[in-house]
């Protein structure tokens, strides 16, 4: 177990080291900051002297080096734009993100629970078909469509939900929806394909015929073998959520990482998005460890030696 | 070597309907399955019997219909696909097709054991033995912590589990196909059954295995009192374990009667085939083993009267008018026009 742990937090370092250096190339990739930051009409030798304070004039591997560097003692430099570090800008703006992602994947494996079985307990019916809908409907429309039919509808012409912002509930309902969707989409065709394929298998036959009645049956027997490809699914989704959650939290005026890093790649702010970056891959590759150890509990053949 | 640890039934005063009653009666079963839209009947019109104590066996080829006649009985049938369609299904004279879904549920596991095919996915392979062990005790006889863990430790120890407290906390897939199917039969034993389905409980495993597993099968139902339906297409191990054969033909019984006597004076051709391709010792070596001719008819597409007919060599024009099981001595019936024509059988395994 101990050695199965290390090799993958040693991997795990790599590839966000990977994903950082990554971003630090495609970040400059997008300009000169300094032309964004300066009024009209100042002189060239200004502005050299503004890339000189932020360092932009040395070598790029040099650069590259001192970020490393830095990146290893928790210093990813300073905002270009405000001079706070880069790195407690991020962690700022960290809980409204985790927020809304985990009530997304709440949301959506709560609904994918409640529709995938009904879906498949009832196969055929209406319910069925309904859900069968909304998984197509789901998994075609995008997120940031959504987010704004949702605004249109429930806040400007239903006046039930405040079209953007953070701190209540009410605030939380329509980004939760938007994000969560596609998930939830997913989610459910998967818990009701892999429902219906447990409910066939001899071990429920012989549950059954010990005389253990229908709810014992899909709660006890069958949704522990469900939960595992689930398991693997949520765990990408968890990444595919970071990512629309930069989408969605830019709609909703979200205060989170994502809009963070939006306004941080328009200023070309290199310290933020790096600082960004790392943040996000870091939360993603961590879920995936955690997910596989998760294997390990739900399944009983997988044991981690 | 296998100590009857649990409560036997008093040897000296048999149950009641040992003497002539049955506790299990199938009368006119028939079972469907649709198949693109149309209802195929799977099990036709089939009448067996099962008194107290008894090993039946019903006997056939794949597809016979041997399974569904015993899913049918536990009204397991795999819907909405499957459905019994007609008959009785009598439990000591209460037809359990007329019972509601709970009042089956409280039958399922406690009056009516059963052991399937595949040992090694008929366990779930998430939860441990003891879980599985204990579910059914607790289910049908309010069993749950110490009594319930000493029981299962008892019932795994019936059947012959080495180390039963350890094992308790196994789960399926740390165990062989002979030891998951000892498991099944201290699962379908758990709660003292009056009867035993056995759904070719040895079909999946070893041939040093099987025998085993059905002694021990034999020995657990005996010590219980319980009566056994044993499924199989093994004729050599109908001989050794059954007092009475039904032999299954498409969806029909077509020949039943007292072990020994069938076993010697087959009277039905397809019964007279199956005897005859069983390997046996007292033939010349090299001598071909006899098969009987062609396939088993699929259920959707049975011939004009007897099912047999296509395959039978002893068929004549009236063959195609249909066959009904008819009494040729007390006890013994047989669904062929032409059973007392067939020349004497030059006896069996």
């Amino acid at each position: 177990m101990l050695r199965y742990l290390s090799v993958r937090i040693f991997s795990s370092a790599i590839v966000i080291f990977g994903v950082v250096s990554i971003i630090f190339v495609l970040a400059r990739l997008v300009g000169d900051p300094v032309l964004l930051m300066v009024e009209p009409g100042t002189t060239q030798q200004d502005m050299a002297e503004m890339r000189t304070a932020l360092g932009l004039d040395r070598p790029i591997l040099e650069q590259y080096a001192s970020f490393v560097v830095g990146a290893f003692h928790g210093d990813f430099g300073d905002s270009v734009r405000q001079s706070t570090p880069a790195f407690d800008l991020v962690m700022d703006r960290l809980p409204a993100t985790l927020l809304l992602t985990a009530s997304a994947l709440g949301f959506a494996v709560v609904g994918a629970l409640i529709l995938g079985i009904l879906s498949a307990l009832y196969r055929g019916s209406i319910i069925d078909r309904l859900a069968n809908a909304l998984a197509l409907f789901g998994q075609s429309i995008p997120n940031f469509w959504l987010a704004m039919m949702l605004i249109l509808f429930l806040s400007s012409t239903m006046r039930l939900l405040p079209s953007a912002g953070y701190g209540t509930v009410q605030h939380l309902i329509m980004p939760t929806l938007a994000l969560g969707l596609f998930s939830l989409a997913r989610l459910t065709r998967l818990v009701r394909s892999e429902l219906l394929e447990t409910l066939s298998q001899d071990y429920v036959r012989t549950a059954r015929a010990k005389g253990v009645g229908p709810v014992a049956i899909v709660v006890r027997h069958a949704l522990g073998n469900v939960a595992i490809p689930m398991i693997t699914l949520i765990a990408v989704d968890f990444g595919a959520l970071m990512g629309g959650a930069v989408v969605t939290e830019t709609v909703f005026a979200w205060p989170g990482v994502g809009r963070l890093m939006i306004q941080a790649i328009g200023q070309r702010d290199f310290p933020v998005i790096q600082a960004g970056a790392f943040v996000i891959a870091t939360l993603v590759v961590v879920t995936s460890l955690i997910t596989d150890l998760a294997y390990a509990l739900v399944n009983p053949k997988i044991r981690y030696a | 070597m296998v100590q009857p640890q649990t409560k036997v039934m008093d040897e000296t005063a048999p149950p009641q309907a040992s003497r002539e009653g049955a506790v299990l009666e199938v009368k006119g079963l028939r079972t469907v399955f649709r198949q693109r839209g149309v209802d195929v009947s799977v099990v036709n019109d089939v009448n067996f019997d099962i008194r107290a104590g008894e090993t039946v066996a019903l006997v056939g080829e794949s597809g016979s219909g041997k399974s569904v006649s015993a899913l049918s009985v536990m009204r397991l049938v795999p819907s909405p696909k499957g459905r019994i369609a007609g008959g009785q299904v009598l439990l000591d004279g209460e037809d359990l097709l007329r019972l509601d879904e709970p009042a089956m549920r409280g039958i399922r596991g406690k009056t009516i054991g059963m052991v399937f095919q595949e040992p090694m996915t008929s366990l779930n392979p998430i939860h441990t033995i003891g879980r599985q062990l204990g579910e059914g005790l607790r289910i049908h006889l309010g069993l749950t912590g110490k009594a319930a863990r000493e029981r299962s430790i008892e019932l795994l120890d019936s059947v012959g589990i080495p180390r039963p407290a350890e094992r308790l906390h196994a789960y399926p897939h740390q165990l062989s196909g002979g030891m998951c199917q000892r498991v099944m039969i201290a699962i379908a034993l758990s709660c003292e059954p009056r009867i035993l389905l056995a759904d070719e409980p040895t079909t999946a495993l070893d041939v040093t295995t099987q025998a085993q597993i059905l002694e021990l099968m034999d020995a657990r139902a005996r010590a219980l009192g319980t009566a056994t339906l044993l499924i199989t297409h093994d004729l050599g191990i109908v001989a050794r374990y059954a007092s009475r054969v039904n032999v299954m033909y498409a969806g029909r019984i077509v020949e039943q009667g007292e072990a020994r006597q069938l076993y010697d004076n087959p009277r039905h051709p397809y019964t007279r085939g199956l005897l005859e391709s069983v390997p046996r010792l007292d033939r010349p070596r090299r001598q071909e083993l006899p098969a009987i001719e062609g396939l088993p008819p699929s259920p959707g597409s049975l011939p004009q009267g007897c099912p047999f007919q296509p395959r039978c060599p002893f068929r004549q024009e009236i063959c195609g008018q249909p066959q009904a099981l008819r009494e040729i001595s007390p006890g013994r019936r047989v669904a062929c026009i032409r059973a007392d024509e067939l020349s004497p059988f030059d006896g069996a395994a």
